[in-house]
């Protein structure tokens, strides 16, 4: 008789546990309709758990590698946007260095390239007695977050003319 | 049967009965843990790409903002490059042979849209200086030779 109880409680406990937790688990999923959908399951009543699981882990691996291959295009995005910026702040960079030094230098090379640590690169003339354009040059520059070298080089086959190479460096950021 | 041996039955079959209930229990919250787990790491996934979505639309709309196809940029620059040779391949123009360019010109129409995005330029000038009264002239002077361009045109 005793034993009966026992075993009844137990069975009892048993079945009591389980609706509690499968009513649990079946919430968990219900509230979660983006889920469902993508694994493709419409009703969870009939499925069983571990068929579950598997489709879910199959989906959440599904979905890992497209948001793999969306990082790669959000990144090249990014990269252009980013070129895109540089340059259009290095022709505002530019044009205000023109409208400073206005009628003081004279370009002989100029290089932009986008990727490189070095975006812009020019060699300049200017007059030999005339070293505030450099100030503004650097100043210029600098305001924009890059770094500046002034290469200068006295010697010029130009009519008291400085000949000055000025690389723009990334990294002053 | 003696009292002892039922009391002894009784606690066997007790104990037989806790540990059932408990394994049971243990696989049933196991699975439990299990799928919610994966839910939140749903969640997660589905949160990252949604901000994602919204990067990716914020940024191609930057780039859109103020766009030129790949075939009016290459138009634009035969107008005043009438001589130069462009090879457009995939999305990107490129220039063969150095070809003499306004400077001032070519930058403007560079800077003027928002899906150019310019991998590289080189100009060089023939003649550097050149004095106007006793002041230089701002920029190339004459003969301004562009070296290189290579531009790449965002969904062009």
């Amino acid at each position: 008789m005793v034993m009966g109880l026992i075993v009844g409680i137990g069975i009892a406990f048993y079945f009591v546990g389980e609706t509690v937790i499968n009513n649990l688990y079946q919430s968990a999923l219900a509230a979660d309709e983006k889920l469902l959908s993508i694994c493709g399951i419409s009703s969870i009543s009939g499925v069983s758990k571990s068929v579950i699981q598997s489709r879910v882990d199959e989906q959440i691996t599904n979905y890992t590698n497209f948001l793999n291959t969306q990082s790669h295009t959000l990144f090249s995005i990014k990269d252009d946007l980013e070129n895109v910026e540089n340059f259009h702040s290095f022709l505002i960079a530019f044009n205000s260095l023109s409208s400073k030094v206005y009628k003081k230098i004279s370009l002989s090379y100029l290089q932009y390239s986008g990727k490189s640590a070095t975006p812009l690169y020019f060699v300049q003339f200017r007059a030999d007695n005339d070293e505030n354009v450099l100030s503004v040059e650097r100043k210029i520059f600098s305001n924009l977050g890059y770094e500046v070298q002034i290469e200068k080089s006295q010697a010029s086959s130009w009519y008291r003319a400085s000949n000055d190479v000025v690389s723009i460096l990334r990294g002053g950021k | 049967m003696s009292r002892k041996l039922a009391l002894i039955l009784i606690f066997v079959v007790f104990g037989l009965v806790v540990i059932f209930d408990f394994i049971m229990f243990l696989r049933f919250t196991g699975s439990l843990e299990r799928i919610t787990r994966s839910i939140q790491t749903f969640d997660n996934l589905y949160s990252q790409s949604f901000r994602m979505k919204q990067q990716l639309s914020l940024y191609s709309r930057k780039l859109r903002s103020h766009a030129v196809s790949l075939s009016n940029l290459d138009h634009e620059l035969k107008s005043f490059l009438p001589s130069a040779k462009i090879k457009t391949s995939g999305d990107t123009l490129i220039l063969l042979k150095p070809v003499q360019v306004d400077p001032d010109r070519l930058l403007n129409l560079l800077g003027a849209f928002t899906n150019i995005s310019v991998v590289k330029i080189s100009m060089k000038s023939l003649a550097p200086v050149k004095y106007v009264g006793f002041k230089y002239k701002f920029g190339f002077a004459e003969h301004v030779m562009l070296e290189s361009l290579v531009v790449k045109v965002y969904g062009g």
